[in-house]
């Protein structure tokens, strides 16, 4: 590379105060330069993996993926006004804790506990309370989903009682897988809530 | 080996074969057409012995032994021969750029 070139490439600003896209798009050019993004985002990309895995091991291999992916996609990331690097760095580990999350309860079977909303470590009243003892009340769940909105619901009921794949439910709804993952997500936590507040109004009264 | 650095890798990785390795490859077919087509133009045994008689004479006799090579070569010989540096040039560049982004990612 030639003195002119390598000068265009150096940042006129000092890396810690580079804004994020510019930090990626230095790094199509010099890798080194992502190592900046990692540093500042590792953290809290690993609390939203585990939150969705629960596992520390699994989100060490899911933020890899989604680093790679957030590198491989770098030269198509456009700062656009409300689309900031962070939130389209955030959707991608999202969305990959999800496909890696379906991954492991294809292969392994039950690994509904791993899942963050209904399996909480402070748990809804106080009590460890896994998904797999909520799905032994179903009608406790049935009870709770007909409180949410109906459309977040329909989402929760098609996936845990009826037990659709995302694909069935994304076709039957009109919508994207991903938007399917989003919602469901928003569902969980509405679940969560919902359930909460029962049961400390069953226990007040 | 911590997280950042396993992530560095793949990403070093990635960088490369997108990056530098077909640039070189690139570079390094061009060098052998160009050698190819020197060596079809000129007797290139003929040229390293005179080449290696000038040298035991000293660097500046090869130096002026150089020159007057290539002074007196026809102007497509001359053409191939500065291609080549300047191809070659670049291709030790790029090797550099790739060892120094190595030892970069590898700095902790």
């Amino acid at each position: 590379m030639s003195k002119k070139n390598k000068k265009n490439i150096e940042p006129q600003k000092p890396v810690t105060e580079l804004a994020d896209d510019e930090l990626l798009k230095l790094s199509i050019e010099d890798p080194s330069y992502f190592g900046h993004l990692i540093a500042r985002y590792q953290e809290a990309f690993m609390r939203a993996a585990v939150s969705i895995t629960r596992s520390r091991e699994e989100s060490e291999d899911i933020l890899q993926e989604a680093f790679t992916k957030i590198y491989l996609n770098g030269a198509k990331f456009k700062k656009e006004p409300g689309a900031s690097f962070k939130s389209w760095a955030y959707k991608i580990v999202i969305n990959t804790s999800f496909t890696h999350y379906q991954k492991l309860k294809k292969n392994t079977g039950n690994v509904s506990y791993l899942d963050p909303v209904l399996y909480d470590e402070e748990a809804i009243t106080g009590e460890v309370m896994d998904f797999a003892s909520l799905m032994d009340h179903k009608d406790v769940v049935a009870a709770t989903i007909a409180k949410m909105p109906e459309h977040l619901g329909r989402l929760l009921r098609m996936y845990y009682l009826e037990d659709k794949s995302y694909k069935d439910i994304a076709k039957a709804e009109k919508i994207s897988t991903t938007t399917l993952k989003m919602r469901l997500f928003r569902a969980k936590r509405l679940f969560k809530k919902t359930m909460g507040s029962d049961i400390k109004s069953q226990l007040e009264k | 080996m911590d997280l950042q650095r396993k992530i560095m890798l793949r990403i070093y990785g990635i960088w490369l074969f997108r990056r530098v390795v077909p640039v070189i490859i690139f570079q390094i077919l061009f060098v052998i057409l160009a050698l190819h087509l020197f060596a079809s133009s000129v007797f290139v045994v003929r040229v390293f012995q005179s080449a290696t008689g000038a040298l035991e004479g000293g660097l500046w006799n090869f130096i002026v032994f150089a020159f007057t090579v290539l002074w007196n070569s026809k102007f497509a010989v001359k053409i191939e021969i500065l291609t080549m540096l300047i191809v070659g040039y670049y291709t030790l560049l790029y090797l550099k750029k790739a060892i120094v982004a190595y030892e970069r990612i590898k700095r902790p």
